[in-house]
């Protein structure tokens, strides 16, 4: 039992290496529309969403530390914003979308998108940019956002789909008594 | 609000963060982060190639003025493409850009070292930096040439890691080079990159003549990069009265989205 879950806990560390490579080679190399997908965040939000907040942080962890590995941005970027972007997720999950609906899915995919993009954005402007423009005046950030969002909503409504079809999890309400 | 328990795993998280970023601070981090980079930099290799295909056939189809051309051009490459297999035009391709990297090796006096685009820097101003898979082991430093297989400038070293380093492209405004036109007088200037599509020289003395086709080249001060490197051609050239200085749009000669093999060059 306990080398069943060894194994498994390394299949998850290799998976979320693969998605974090994937993340930092290929994804960026794509056009400017599909190259603003952010899977890594994807994957941690599916993780909160349909499995539990400490498998979520584990791949919160390794992702981000992986990915501020391998970039040149400073050190913590990706492992601050994926985490605070998690904490907000799970608080959002306790206060407001407490059912797991397919429309709670994507409306959380969303938001979190959102507040991933803005969370990033300031730790780069304090940390790097510090003293240029601020980040809510570049029309560059909004038009990165909006392709985010988009590329975001298309891979969790993949994701939203493909778990309905296989598992359970996902059911077809919208809202739920407690 | 979020209870907090003693086997919370934000607070299990905040500590690992935390400890990450101490290690990291004293490079106590450094062995297992030249482990990792090592060991993923050629599956990322071929991740960014992936990428980088897909983005240039999605790029081919956008230009509607250029789409007929392409048609007919297309039909007689189907000809050749069905016969070969696609694995086997990649690979000849790449021989072909490391036969031209070998002879511009041979033929020029300066070390060189060749590298593969890993992946693109999407935190840069531009988000046009790249990443390559070669860094201080190799002998790299900040502010040396990149070139492409036949030896064109595409940019200058911004950051070098261990195993790693992140290149500007010449079409980025945080590359900065010295540089000269090949002309009578050999007029000196600055380069820089214009909203990451062309090249921008400025500092050009008002009276110095410069024509449309003149090509740029590296003026060689500053050390880093030696004379004589190919960066650009003249487009076009502003020259008010009034300014004390003219400068000239450069047209780079290498299309730099789809750069996935260059060179460093070590004066």
């Amino acid at each position: 039992m306990k080398v069943k879950k060894i194994v498994q806990f390394i299949f998850f560390i290799i998976l979320i290496f693969g998605v974090t490579l994937i993340q930092f080679s290929f994804i960026p190399a794509l056009a400017p529309l599909p190259a603003a997908a952010n899977l890594v965040l994807v994957v941690a939000i599916f993780i909160l969403f349909f499995f539990d907040l400490r498998l979520a942080t584990i791949a919160v962890i390794l992702g981000g530390f992986f990915w501020d590995i391998l970039s040149f941005s400073f050190f913590g970027w990706h492992l601050f914003s994926l985490g605070l972007t998690l904490l907000t997720a799970y608080w959002i999950m306790r206060a407001w979308l407490t059912n797991r609906s397919f429309y709670a899915w994507i409306i959380l995919m969303l938001i979190m998108t959102l507040i991933y993009s803005l969370l990033a954005a300031l730790l780069l402007y304090l940390f790097v940019y510090n003293g240029r423009a601020f980040f809510l005046l570049n029309n560059d950030f909004w038009l990165e956002l909006f392709y985010q969002v988009i590329d975001n909503f298309i891979l969790a409504l993949f994701l939203g789909l493909l778990t309905a079809a296989v598992t359970k999890r996902l059911r077809p309400f919208f809202l739920e008594k407690s | 609000m979020i209870k907090l328990k003693k086997n919370n795993p934000f607070i299990v998280a905040v500590v690992v963060a935390g400890l990450l970023l101490f290690f990291q601070a004293f490079g106590w981090l450094r062995p297992l982060e030249n482990i990792l980079t090592n060991a993923v930099k050629p599956l990322a290799g071929v991740l960014y190639n992936w990428g980088s295909d897909l983005e240039v056939s999605s790029n081919d189809g956008v230009n509607p003025a250029e789409l007929e051309t392409k048609i007919i051009d297309l039909q007689k490459e189907v000809a050749v493409l069905t016969v070969a297999n696609s694995k086997l035009t990649e690979t000849i391709s790449e021989n072909k850009k490391l036969q031209a990297l070998l002879d511009f090796r041979a033929s020029s006096d300066w070390q060189v070292v060749s590298a593969e685009v890993i992946a693109r820097d999407e935190t840069s101003e531009d988000g046009r930096d790249l990443l390559i898979n070669r860094g201080l082991r190799d002998g790299l430093r900040i502010g040396l040439a990149v070139v492409n297989e036949g030896g064109v400038v595409v940019g200058q070293i911004l950051e070098v890691k261990e195993t790693t380093a992140k290149i500007c492209l010449t079409t980025s405004p945080s590359c900065r080079l010295a540089a000269a036109i090949q002309n009578e007088n050999e007029t000196q200037g600055l380069t820089d990159g214009n909203l990451g599509l062309t090249i921008k020289m400025s500092y050009i003395p008002q009276l110095e003549k410069i024509k449309v086709g003149d090509t740029i080249i590296s003026s060689g001060l500053g050390g880093n990069i030696p004379r004589g490197l190919v960066i650009g051609r003249v487009a076009s050239v502003f020259n008010e009265s009034n300014e004390v200085w003219q400068e000239a749009t450069i047209e780079p000669l290498v299309d730099l989205n789809r750069l996935t093999i260059v060179a460093v060059i070590i004066p």
